[in-house]
């Protein structure tokens, strides 16, 4: 590796002693610990790193951070396989396994860039213009040709092995970035007092101050502040964290990236999302270079000067003997004097007439040759760049120079992407030819290079400014706030920026605003032309500033050209809108443990530890794991209910019923608020007795219905349905604190306090009477809807004489912790009778044969008159929803009520949700009704339902077509009672 | 009453057996001990300021101190009082006796006595501990704006949960029973990078 001509013999911020092998398609490569797999690559002398999006152009890297548009790969195998990577900001480890992307067999020999000869046809938009006949959908057609041979890399469709965690953090001063202004704004924060946490992107700390030479004064500086920070309490630094959305409240978000290759059986996370709520927030999120826009920009070879600099300051990599530095502004200067250092002749090119005279003499000192006046009109090269020429104010001809390596700088563009997501627009400013924040929201502050400020010196100062500022904001003010941290030795200067002269679109040679997309000068005049002149109507006509770049390095320039078609200035034109992410995530982070198991939580009974053990099939009723059916009773649902029911209907059966809503209401007023909320009258119901009562919402649409039983004057003990009940005691804490806040009541959600069971089935008493004998559970003690509190042992229970099903059949509660004994205890007493468990389904068609209405007819569309319940509302008294259920429209005849289904064919299937026709009605549209809950009678032999028919049971003894559009079946039914077993209710009273 | 053959059983007793697990760096840096046996009473006055004065005289007694800050908690070695609410207390303890008494002491016109069954204790600790629970609680549980003695009714992993602080690396999480095993899968996966060790303290006896 040490052999590499790219690579230096010393200097850099690599380990040397710490080698890295990792490949590319393959091809056994070598780095050191400090690389990226961009710095790795050159090093290697691999400069042909991807083939562009539409014209399958040779592409090298152009930059050495986040706005790479080029150099992406897909890193990985198999579940782990991640498109799309830039490798400028993928740090080296052992094993890394990368491919580039977009060539076609290979990217060195790429067959599709026979697309670059049809070029002149593929302007802007050509695909939307040509290929949209002959017909209205080809489009459908020619897009799948379209998309595979453009685009970027692709992802698999494969479970992603890897862990990815969420966290919430909280600081009072964040600052992003960690550059020389961001480094002082943390430093001056802490000084303050503040809890501090300093974010960065990379995985050092510093910046810009990373491309500096290690003598440098710079780097001195450097590492003096770092060593001041870390000695400091209450700051929190975080590297390989980028914020990625800035939100309302002062909320950012950010993602941090595990160093190398995490292990997610030790779990260790690939990314983690921090949601960090901040009290101040300092942007110090620095600026990108500009390149420049002339012919062949884009050929290998042609890189940013800051990215020239940094792989040679920062990864000893040399990436040129004979270099040109093409700029308007000074900062390039600097490159080019270190690049001369090194050992490169280079020769600056820089747009303006006359420069300082601190560039001259950088330029003398390092023996760089100057040209000024110099604008480069076109880089020669295919693979590699070879030469550029360039053209003077004062001679018509071109003039051309050598070079293996062009390097370009075009000015800078703040990075104002997070001040703008909330949406602040940036401000132009002329001086410095660049877009800087608008305004900063309260407690928001920027510093450095984002806000314009390029000096070091000024940065670092406007840096403190902001931290303590920041600071004072978050509530930190004290004298050591006025001290001042050391400047870096030597002279500094304001960076001088000239105007970016563009080339042409009539130019030779392509000139490239937006590598990524492949959009061109010619394609902005097409836009131009074709009316798409506002900013945002440019991006969505030419892909510009999409991508996973979204436009770092091509913003401006278009900006910049739209402005130069229209006659316009830059701020009348305006920015595109900044959106987050910031930098592309992973949609696993995005997911985080939100996966498998952990999608969302599961709410288990007290018993379900012994319906896993006792081979019971579960079944997801909301966010409750129910049981669904036993395996004693058969294989399948669809048999085992059926025992199931017979056991309940000819011995006793035992079901768990403990996710029913249950709510403990107590207080002198509990009666009153009982009356208010329910259509029937429970002031009046003795103590020691049930009742069944429905509720209604605001609109007079059924809410919920349940049992509620009195145990006191002053305490009743409410039951819902099993879905509602989170609801329904909302809305009565809803009325309490709101519509009466002078009864004297409170309520408690008490589903999780008690395990609750039903015994049902003729049998029942006698299971009753083994279980727990000593107690009178006759007719006469505890009659239908009776309700009593009972010692067992010490332990009290509630027993409510109430049944779902239809048969003779007691509920029994008891505390959750203690359900499953109980249970159990039930279970071994009862054995003789044959009491074996039965699950929801065989209570849920116990219900259907009974004819109750559960929550397939609750649906807050159906009113107590459609549910033929109207005549338990109360006459003598008010009650949520008694007005307005007196709406006519709710009053209509024609209402669709509920009604019972009989199955008239042998062997035809009723299905939930099939919709009913009157015979002789066409069979389309929402027809008259429809079934909203069916099952398998066993003890009528045939299927039955329950629905909501148009008119209901006026059409008793009416037959109807049951049709099941998805099944193309057509089924006939008569129109019955809803009542299939039991009608008088004679069963459950004995 | 333990004696009962309705005997209590714990919704984590499977998970709690399997144990701990070393962390991504070799160690158990949090300990997760689920209190088995304890009971946990609401005490709710009506919405009256003067039943809730009465109802603090009345409880003041039995408890032996109560929170003078909603959203605070008194602990001693045998009850911890939680102030949910201006007239809302929690009443933890490992003596049913307390909760019995205060059901006789507390008059039903001035409000009400509910034994929550159905709530787990679980505690967390370590120096981790601000670090696992970070990973799903948005709350600030730094000292100094999260201070012992103070909580917060909250939600993790989509379920309501009391947090309440009882030392500086150390946390009660007062839990529903249905939600408890998902509850605790979540946080022994949430701690899988940093170690855990599991624990039982039973007040049964």
């Amino acid at each position: 590796m040490s052999r590499s001509p790219r690579r230096l013999a010393t200097g850099g911020r690599i380990d040397r002693a710490r080698p890295i092998n990792f490949s590319l398609e393959g091809r056994a490569l070598q780095g050191f610990a400090g690389d990226t797999l961009a710095s790795a690559l050159l090093a290697n002398g691999v400069t042909l790193v991807g083939r562009s999006f539409k014209y399958h152009r040779p592409r090298g890297f152009m930059s050495a951070g986040v706005e790479e548009p080029n150099g992406l790969f897909t890193l990985g195998a198999a579940g782990r396989t991640t498109p799309n990577v830039a490798g400028t900001v993928t740090d080296l480890y052992e094993g890394l396994s990368a491919v580039r992307q977009n060539g076609w067999p290979s990217v060195d020999w790429d067959l599709m860039a026979v697309t670059s000869w049809a070029a002149p046809l593929l302007a802007a938009g050509f695909y939307y213009k040509t290929f949209m006949g002959p017909r209205r959908n080809s489009w459908m057609f020619y897009e799948r040709f379209i998309r595979r041979a453009a685009g970027l890399g692709r992802a698999v469709h494969l479970p992603d092995p890897d862990r990815y965690e969420t966290q919430h953090l909280f600081a009072d001063v964040l600052v992003v970035g960690s550059g020389p202004a961001g480094l002082a704004a943390a430093w001056a924060a802490a000084q303050a007092g503040a809890h501090v946490m300093l974010v960065e992107q990379d995985r050092e700390l510093g910046g810009s101050l990373l491309s500096a030479r290690l003598d440098s004064p710079e780097e001195r500086w450097r590492a003096e502040m770092l060593s001041a920070l870390r000695r400091m309490p209450h700051v929190d630094i975080r590297c390989r964290m980028t914020a990625i959305g800035l939100y309302d409240g002062n909320t950012v978000a950010l993602v941090e990236r595990h160093q190398g290759r995490p292990d997610p059986a030790r779990g260790e996370a690939r990314e983690i999302v921090v949601t960090l709520e901040a009290g101040a927030i300092i942007f110090a999120t620095g600026a990108f270079e500009r390149p420049l826009v002339f012919g062949g920009n884009d050929v290998p070879g042609v890189m940013l000067t800051s990215a020239a600099r940094s792989y040679l300051n920062r990864h000893a990599v040399v990436l040129g003997r004979r270099v040109v530095v093409a700029t308007n502004n000074d900062a390039a200067w600097q490159s080019a004097a270190d690049l001369s250092t090194a050992g490169a002749i280079v020769t600056i090119l820089d747009q303006r007439q006359t420069v300082n005279r601190r560039c001259l003499e950088l330029a003398n000192d390092a023996s760089v040759t100057v040209k000024l006046d110099a604008t480069p009109t076109r880089a020669i090269g295919s693979r590699a760049v070879t030469a550029v020429r360039f053209s003077t104010s004062r001679a018509s001809r071109e003039h051309s120079l050598d070079c293996d390596l062009l390097c370009m700088s075009g000015g800078w563009a703040p990075v104002v992407h997070l001040t703008s997501h909330t949406g602040i627009k940036p401000r132009y400013r002329a001086d410095i030819d660049a877009y800087v924040p608008g305004e900063y929201a309260a407690g928001h502050f920027g510093a450095g290079a984002m806000t314009g400020t390029f000096a070091l010196s000024a940065g670092i100062r406007e840096g403190e400014r902001a931290g303590r500022r920041a600071a004072e904001h978050a509530g930190y003010v004290s004298e050591a706030t006025r001290a001042q941290c050391a400047l870096p030795a030597g002279e500094d200067a304001a960076c001088e920026v000239g105007p970016a002269r563009l080339a042409p679109p009539a130019a030779r040679g392509k000139a490239f605003i937006d590598f990524q997309n492949d959009v061109t000068t010619r394609d902005i005049a097409v836009a131009y032309q074709e009316g798409f002149t506002s900013v945002e109507h440019l991006k969505r006509y030419t892909t510009l500033g999409m991508g996973t770049d979204q436009g770092k390095t091509s913003n401006v320039n278009a900006i910049h050209a739209m402005a130069g078609y229209r006659g316009l200035d830059p701020q009348t034109t305006g920015t595109t809108t900044f959106r987050p992410p910031y930098t592309p995530v992973s949609i696993g982070a995005l997911a985080g443990r939100h996966v498998g198991q952990h999608f969302r939580a599961i709410r288990r009974s007290p018993l379900h530890q012994w319906h896993v053990a006792n081979g019971a099939m579960f079944i997801e009723a909301g966010l409750w794991q129910r049981a669904w059916y036993y395996g004693w009773a058969g294989d399948s649902a669809s048999a085992a209910y059926i025992n199931e029911m017979k056991l309940v209907r000819g011995a006793v059966g035992i079901c768990d019923v403990s996710t029913l809503g249950k709510i403990d209401v107590q207080g002198p007023d509990a009666a009153e608020f009982l009356d208010r909320v329910y259509v029937n009258s429970f002031a009046r119901l003795p103590v020691g007795k049930a009742r069944y009562g429905v509720m209604l919402n605001d609109n007079a649409t059924v809410l919920d219905d349940g049992t509620t039983a009195r145990f006191a004057d002053t305490h009743y003990f409410m039951t819902t349905t099993t879905a509602q009940a989170a609801e329904v005691a909302s809305r009565l804490e809803f009325l309490l604190q709101t519509a009466w806040v002078d009864l004297k009541v409170s309520i408690t959600l008490v589903t999780d306090e008690w395990a609750g069971m039903s015994i049902a089935g003729p049998k029942a008493r006698e299971a009753l009477q083994l279980a727990l004998p000593g107690h009178d559970w006759s007719n006469e003690r505890l009659p239908y809807m009776g309700c009593v509190d009972i010692d067992v042992d010490g332990v009290p229970l509630r027993i409510l004489r109430v049944s779902f099903s239809g048969e003779l059949a007691f509920e029994l509660y008891i505390a959750a912790d203690r359900g499953c004994a109980l249970w159990e205890h039930l279970l071994t007493r009862a054995a003789t009778l044959g009491i074996r468990p039965y699950g929801l389904e065989a209570l849920a068609a116990l219900r259907i044969e009974k004819g109750h209405v559960a929550g397939l007819e609750l649906d807050h569309r159906t009113t107590l008159d459609d549910l033929g319940l109207g005549k338990m509302a109360a006459s003598n008294k008010t009650f949520v929803g008694c007005a307005l259920r007196e709406r006519p429209e709710l009053r209509a005849p024609g209402r669709w009520s509920l009604v019972g289904l009989e199955c008239l064919e042998s062997g035809g299937t009723l299905r939930g949700g099939a919709i009913l026709f009157a015979p002789g009605d066409e069979v389309a549209g929402h027809g008259r009704g429809y079934i909203t809950s069916v099952t398998w009678s066993p003890q009528l032999g045939k299927y039955i339902a329950l629905g909501l028919y148009q008119g209901g049971l006026v059409h008793e003894g009416e037959d109807v077509v049951c049709a099941y559009p998805l099944k193309q079946e057509h089924v006939r039914a008569r129109i019955v009672a809803p009542a299939f077993v039991d009608p008088r209710g004679e069963r459950l009273r004995v | 009453m333990n004696a009962s053959v309705f005997e209590r059983r714990s919704a984590l007793a499977e998970r709690v057996d399997v144990g701990g697990r070393d962390g991504a760096n070799g160690r158990r840096g949090i300990l997760i001990t689920e209190t088995r046996g304890s009971h946990v009473a609401e005490l709710t006055a009506f919405r009256d300021a003067l039943y809730g004065d009465r109802l603090r005289e009345i409880a003041l007694p039995l408890l032996g101190a109560l929170p003078t800050e909603v959203g605070s908690a008194l602990e001693s070695a045998r009850i911890t009082v939680l102030r949910l609410s201006v007239d809302q207390y929690w009443v933890a303890t490992r003596d049913a006796s307390i909760v019995a008494e205060l059901a006789r002491a507390i008059p039903v016109s001035l409000g009400s006595v509910t034994l929550l069954t159905g709530r787990i204790r679980l505690t967390v600790e370590g120096p981790e501990v601000r670090l696992l629970l970070c990973k799903g609680i948005a709350l600030d549980l730094h000292p100094r704006r999260f201070k012992v003695g103070r909580l917060a009714q909250t939600e993790l992993h989509h379920s309501a949960v009391v947090l309440l602080r009882t030392g500086e690396s150390c946390f009660d999480l007062y839990i529903l029973r249905s939600f408890a095993a998902s509850i605790w899968d979540w946080l022994i996966d949430a701690a899988l990078p940093i170690g855990y060790d599991v624990a039982i303290l039973d007040w049964s006896g």
